[in-house]
């Protein structure tokens, strides 16, 4: 059992001016933690984990196993076992001898040898393939050797490089559920990679979103997805992914409003959303980025006029998936968004339909920066409406900052804002 | 019911289904005329072996017979065509093994040429493949220029004939001191770019992989070739091995040139001699001298057309 430390890690391969494929990269994993590294193609998160492995060199940075620096040292030492996307099967050899072949290197005697490899088999339910070679075996037979022969030798650290990608999804979501299962009896570290958010979503304790060779946010599966740090975060978590709008925040009558579409037809209340007076006033004339989920979106039976209603549609593409629907809506204003319905309503293609919105759901998001406007850091202050004073943290802020997830910083950073933050905010209350 | 069958029997053919019989009738003459074709050619590969084999249980009389012309000597002057005079005969009159006895038990030469050629081609074969075996896995396991270049090379060289490299062997053996020996036959043959290509080809379609999930199960370099490397070549070595076993088996020239020694030469060398006398005693020799290159195809017939085929098309 082990930690893993990361520290300025960079992954620079020659050629083409020297593409750094990691930058910049710090982590701390924990022991027995089940860390998922996501990201889409290319974004360097094969090339952080071959780096934990010993099997790419690390151009600059640290990393720690335990305490100890491994910059150095061989992928044999490192005491790590690793599970490859196309299983990595030795196919000249037996499932045993695929499995004892880690013990027999490390000249571990055979009748250990033997024990360990049968307890391992009969843990995953593989005793009566041992006799097999690898081309004999069906995708998830493989799959579950290739853990087999990961497991059984006790490492401290297993590293998953998308284990899942080469199964049917039946199998996926069944081996999905196997590995947490596993993860969970062998109380070993886990980093899995993995470009299915899915995957990151169900399986990991913490999941690293990475973006162009850099970490973009780290944080649980439920808090990356409550609180996307920018637009890219908002956009990869989630599936269908989130809507995305320009929009102008405005106030009017000592409330703020997005208006939404190209006429300005949609003015959305921004009551109840997740950020403070003095930040919204501050967006106030400025164009900036709304963002909603499809699930925070539902189709209404009445056209009213309540604070939760979006407004009325056509439904273009109607997708029913069985227990869920995926109705892409246009609305007036040249808007396509996509609404998730759960309820059994039946929405026909072309139809008129009236939409809802959870206002506390709605994402905004600096257009320049991308940065989130919204996030965790206000999550339980009062809502833009009340005068009370809302706990306020610059909207520039690193997003490590928020990814970090140590509280008392977090609550410290709070109350030294606060005086400034009512003055803000009387201020914006004024304008 | 019966009325049915026959009126569906009876009735005419719509336009694609008569399409579709002339589709057929087409792809059966077509596969009829290749099948004529390779049948030829393998009549015509096939004739020479065929004839050795059964001229080799002829008496020597009926040899003489059969093929007296090739030999017979013209004290006129004027030309005599071969073929008017040549009986290829598959069948003998009589079958007898007197050939066979005399090349085994009556002329001990034949099997001491015999085991000349073991002597020499089996160390080529041998170092051949693990010299070349080494090289590939170098080409395999690092990528680079120099080393890309280097395949070049090897490429470059290995489209010489062994012709053109015959005058520097011959002045290295020369330097070296080993001509006239085994060893000036032996030392350039081990040394071979066609096997460290066909083996790099082969070893390159090793998925990387496995060789970094050999290196994360604590194997090195020694253990990531010779465990699953070599394993997941057999293909490949098994060619190379039969391809430089025939080659070497057949060879002429570079004995002549560098071995002159005739007890030391192998039975190939031999057989172009015995042709010119003894005919009798040439099939019966030649029909032994096949046997190890054939039983060795036949042994690895699998693993050479893997082989070839693989070194063929391949990424790399």
């Amino acid at each position: 059992m082990a930690s893993i430390t990361l520290k300025d890690v960079a992954k620079v391969y020659p050629g083409g001016g020297g593409t750094r494929a990691v930058d910049n990269f710090n982590l701390e994993i924990a022991d027995r933690e089940f860390v998922v590294i996501v990201g889409p193609s290319g974004c360097g998160k094969s090339s952080t984990m071959r780096m934990i492995a010993g099997l790419e060199d690390i151009t600059e940075g640290k990393a720690y196993i335990g305490d100890t620096l491994v910059n150095n040292v061989p992928p044999k030492n490192r005491n790590i076992a690793m599970v490859f996307q196309s299983y990595a099967l030795y196919p000249h050899m037996s499932v045993y001898k695929n499995m004892a072949f880690a013990m027999k290197m490390r000249h571990v005697k055979k009748a250990e040898i033997d024990v360990r490899v049968r307890e391992t088999a009969e843990m995953l339910g593989i005793t009566h393939l041992l006799g097999r070679k690898p081309r004999a075996l069906s995708g998830g037979e493989s799959q579950r050797v290739a853990l087999g022969r990961a497991m059984v030798r006790n490492p401290e650290v297993f590293l998953l490089d998308e284990p899942l990608s080469n199964l049917d999804a039946k199998l996926r979501t069944d081996m999905r559920a196997e590995i947490v299962k596993l993860h969970k009896k062998l109380e070993t570290t886990f980093i899995y990679v993995t470009h299915d958010q899915t995957e990151a979503m169900t399986m990991g304790d913490r999941i690293v979103l990475m973006n162009h060779g850099r970490i973009v946010q780290v944080d649980s599966p439920k808090d990356i997805y409550d609180y996307p740090v920018n637009v890219f975060a908002a956009g990869f978590i989630g599936s269908p992914r989130m809507n995305f709008a320009d929009c102008e925040i405005i106030e009017r009558g000592g409330e703020y409003f997005a208006k939404l579409g190209e006429g300005g037809e949609h003015l959305i209340s921004l009551t109840g959303v997740n950020a403070s007076r003095p930040e919204l006033a501050a967006l106030t004339g400025r164009r900036v980025t709304f963002g909603i989920r499809p699930e925070h979106l539902g189709v209404t039976a009445e056209m009213d006029d309540t604070e939760s209603r979006f407004g009325g549609g056509t439904a273009d593409i109607v997708e029913a998936l069985g227990a869920e629907t995926n109705i892409y809506v246009d609305f007036p204003g040249g808007l396509r968004f996509i609404v998730r319905e759960f309820n059994d309503k039946p929405v026909a293609r072309g139809q008129r339909i009236s939409v809802d919105i959870q206002p506390g759901k709605i994402h905004i998001f600096d257009t320049e920066t991308g940065e989130a406007v919204t996030g965790r850091r206000r999550h339980g202050a009062p809502p833009a409406t009340e005068k009370a004073a809302p706990p306020a943290v610059k909207t520039g802020d690193a997003p490590t900052d928020i990814s970090s997830g140590n509280d008392t910083e977090l609550a410290d950073q709070i109350a030294a804002g606060v005086a400034d933050a009512i003055a803000e905010a009387d201020g914006g209350d004024d304008a | 019911m019966t009325g049915e069958l026959a009126r569906k029997t009876k009735a005419p053919l719509t336009l694609a289904e008569r399409r579709a019989v002339r589709a057929r009738r087409r792809r059966a003459i077509r596969i009829a005329l290749a099948a004529l074709w390779c049948g030829v050619f393998a009549v015509v590969f096939l004739m020479p072996t065929v004839l050795t084999f059964a001229n080799s249980f002829m008496t020597e009389s009926e040899i003489t017979s059969n093929y007296g012309a090739v030999f017979e000597k013209n004290d006129q002057g004027g030309k005599k065509f071969i073929a008017e005079r040549v009986n290829l005969k598959l069948i003998p009159d009589k079958v007898t093994f007197s050939q066979y006895a005399t090349t085994f038990l009556k002329s001990p030469d034949y099997l001491l040429k015999f085991w000349n050629s073991v002597i020499l081609v089996l160390p080529i074969v041998v170092f051949q493949v693990a010299i070349a075996a080494l090289a590939a896995y170098s080409f395999m396991r690092t990528r680079g220029r120099i080393k890309e270049l280097l395949l070049f090379v090897y490429i470059f060289v290995m489209l010489m004939p062994y012709q053109v490299t015959l005058v520097p062997n011959y002045l290295v053996a020369d330097s070296l001191g080993i001509l006239g020996t085994r060893w000036s036959i032996v030392l350039p043959g081990v040394f071979a770019p066609f096997s460290v290509f066909i083996l790099t080809k082969g070893m390159r379609r090793i998925p990387y992989s496995l060789i970094e999930a050999a290196k994360l199960d604590g194997a090195g370099e020694w253990h990531i070739f010779s465990k699953i490397c070599l394993p997941m070549c057999k293909g490949s070595l098994f060619s190379v091995a039969i391809l430089v076993f025939i080659d070497y088996w057949n060879m002429v020239e570079q004995v002549l040139i560098m071995m002159p020694d005739a007890d030391k030469q192998p039975l190939s060398v031999f057989l172009s001699q015995i042709n010119t006398g003894e005919i009798g005693l040439a099939f019966a020799v030649a029909t032994i001298y096949m046997v190890p290159a054939i039983l060795l195809f036949l042994y690895g017939e699998e693993y050479l057309i893997e082989g070839i085929t693989y070194s063929g098309g391949l990424k790399g």
